[in-house]
């Protein structure tokens, strides 16, 4: 009786947590990324995620921070529509108008690893997206040359992905998650594996092209700071289920660099989140 | 400052510090091949002489010259035979190539279709060829069509199970990118798992090319279709009834040369398909 009493309260808690959180952001923008009750539940019986309500709004840059085990890279890939959910509602507005049957679901993704054909190269890797949508060849490869320069690898644009580093090969990934024009690009901690020099320099970079772009980023990492340092807004999530435990905005203007990492607000806000892991 | 021919002389000097390391690689290459050339001459000189030194009758052993000099009357029958051989063994092989393929992806398309189906191509690969190829000849006749299908039986196991193999080892995270990019059945196959299944491929082609010599030769000696359609297992059946000795190491050895010759050929093929991309066929610098 008590115990069910607590749940109640906590799961209150929460909601006026995220409806605290939607205030921060301007009434006047779109909510791409919907989820009410989403609930996660394996054929094993083990709950991955539950109760999680969260709404994303156009051009924001939020991340998700846990533990590992609180179903932060399980919800990244429900929003993808990857894996499916045992309960709650999911909308996405990210497709162009044509609706279901369209061709484009207006999202793209970056996995863990860099995931390219090592058959191809890295230009035609990034052109695979416009490939496979059949955008005309002159066309595709224009637009891949673009993103490519993006990154800063248009020299390599005729290499493979095996003469490449970890760096490289997380940039072509990246660009051509761009390649196909999303809204929505949703990372599953695409920097994890990389040295920290790297990362400090891809997380600059990506934040430029979010910037230069106004796409969307749903970033899901296990590192608060690297969190901090890029979101509009970051989801803190704790495990067993997974749930969300508070969702805290980072009001740091943009463009945001060194003297923002360095910063008292950086370090208290990096606490903060920790403490609520 | 360097002057103009104080760098041409240091173009000269580096292109031939280049050659020079070249030449060493290639004496060195050449090194590695000394010893099994030295081991095949002592052989060579031990066999010719085997008749004086150990009192091996020659109508048993024919001496290398004889053997040489077997090949050398018979060249142009052997060589008609060998064309023959090689004919059926490619048609056979491309056969279980193309076959081996399909079925491979057919198989993968479901654990269900994959183990109704993978009992029976198991099948194809323990029955014993001698068994299965005078069945054959009888139903299909003596001729290019039964010892082709020899051929294939014989040779196409490997290409589907290293294409199966292939196909089911795609990277999953892969596959999610083409499911997010909505591509459809025929996109997910040709641009994602027939590529990542080419090197399983190849590397059955390699095990199956020999296969498919073999095979044909087998069927060749069952079917003794005579005269100039006959083939290096006719050339055999010939040799081996006639008790000519020195023409049937003849044989043996041209059928050696040609099973060698396919597989090269293979070899190169799956080098030059994999020489951008895959770590088997890479020079590594380290």
């Amino acid at each position: 009786m008590l115990q069910a009493k607590s749940k109640e309260i906590e799961e209150r808690d929460y909601k006026e947590k995220v409806i605290e959180g939607n205030e921060e952001n301007p009434a006047s923008a779109k909510t791409i990324v919907k989820l009410k009750g989403i609930r996660k539940q394996y054929n094993t019986g083990v709950l991955a995620i539950d109760h999680v309500s969260l709404d994303i709004q156009e051009g924001e840059f939020v991340s998700i921070v846990g533990p590992s085990g609180c179903g932060k890279s399980t919800l990244l890939r429900i929003i993808a529509g990857l894996g499916d959910y045992s309960a709650g509602s999911l909308e996405i507005a990210s497709g162009d108008a044509n609706g279901k049957g369209s061709k484009d679901s207006g999202l793209s993704y970056v996995f863990q690893d860099a995931t390219l054909m090592p058959w191809r190269t890295v230009i035609d890797n990034v052109i695979l997206p416009l490939a496979l949508r059949k955008v005309p060849k002159a066309e595709r490869e224009a637009a891949a040359m673009e993103k490519l320069k993006m990154v800063g690898l248009e020299k390599y644009a005729d290499s493979y992905p095996r003469q490449l580093s970890g760096g490289m090969k997380m940039r072509v990934s990246i660009a051509r998650a761009l390649a196909s024009g999303p809204k929505l690009l949703l990372m599953d901690e695409p920097f994890g594996a990389l040295d920290e020099m790297t990362r400090f320099r891809l997380n600059s970079e990506l934040l430029q092209i979010w910037q230069d772009t106004g796409i969307t980023v749903v970033f899901v990492t296990h590192n608060v700071q690297e969190a901090v340092f890029l979101s509009t807004k970051v989801v803190a999530m704790r495990a067993h289920p997974g749930r969300i435990r508070e969702i805290v905005p980072i009001e740091h203007a943009y463009p945001r660099g060194d003297e923002f990492r360095s910063s008292m607000a950086f370090t208290e806000l990096s606490a903060t989140i920790s403490s609520l892991l | 400052m360097i002057t103009a021919v104080e760098e041409r002389q240091a173009g000269t000097e580096a292109y031939e510090a280049v050659k020079q390391v070249k030449m060493k690689m290639k004496r060195r290459k050449l090194k590695g091949y000394t010893p099994p050339v030295l081991l095949f001459l002592f052989i060579l000189v031990l066999w010719q002489s085997s008749n004086k030194l150990f009192g091996i009758e020659p109508y048993l052993l024919p001496a290398p010259t004889k053997i040489v000099q077997a090949i050398i009357d018979n060249f142009s029958s052997l060589m008609q035979a060998s064309y023959m051989t090689f004919i059926a063994s490619m048609g056979g092989f491309a056969l279980s190539i193309v076959v081996g393929v399909l079925v491979a992806i057919f198989m993968a398309q479901s654990k269900v279709v994959e183990r109704s189906i993978y009992p029976y191509a198991v099948v194809l690969q323990t029955v014993p060829v001698v068994s299965i190829a005078p069945i054959i000849i009888v139903w299909m006749g003596p001729g290019l069509n039964s010892i082709l299908l020899i051929s294939f039986i014989v040779s196409v196991f490997p290409i589907i199970t290293n294409t199966l193999t292939g196909l089911l080892s795609t990277e999953h995270n892969l596959v999610n990118l083409m499911s997010l990019y909505r591509a459809s059945w025929w996109q997910k196959l040709w641009r994602l798992r027939i590529p990542f299944a080419t090197p399983y491929i190849l590397t059955g082609m390699k095990i199956s090319s020999g296969a498919a010599v073999i095979g044909t030769i087998v069927g060749e000696y069952q079917a003794g279709i005579g005269g100039s359609d006959g083939g290096l297992g006719y050339v055999i059946t010939v040799a081996a009834t006639q008790l000519r000795m020195d023409y049937l190491f003849a044989a043996a050895i041209v059928s050696c040369v040609m099973g060698f010759m396919v597989f090269i050929l293979v070899n190169m093929i799956s080098n030059l398909v994999l020489r951008n991309w895959h770590e088997s066929s890479i020079e590594m610098e380290n």
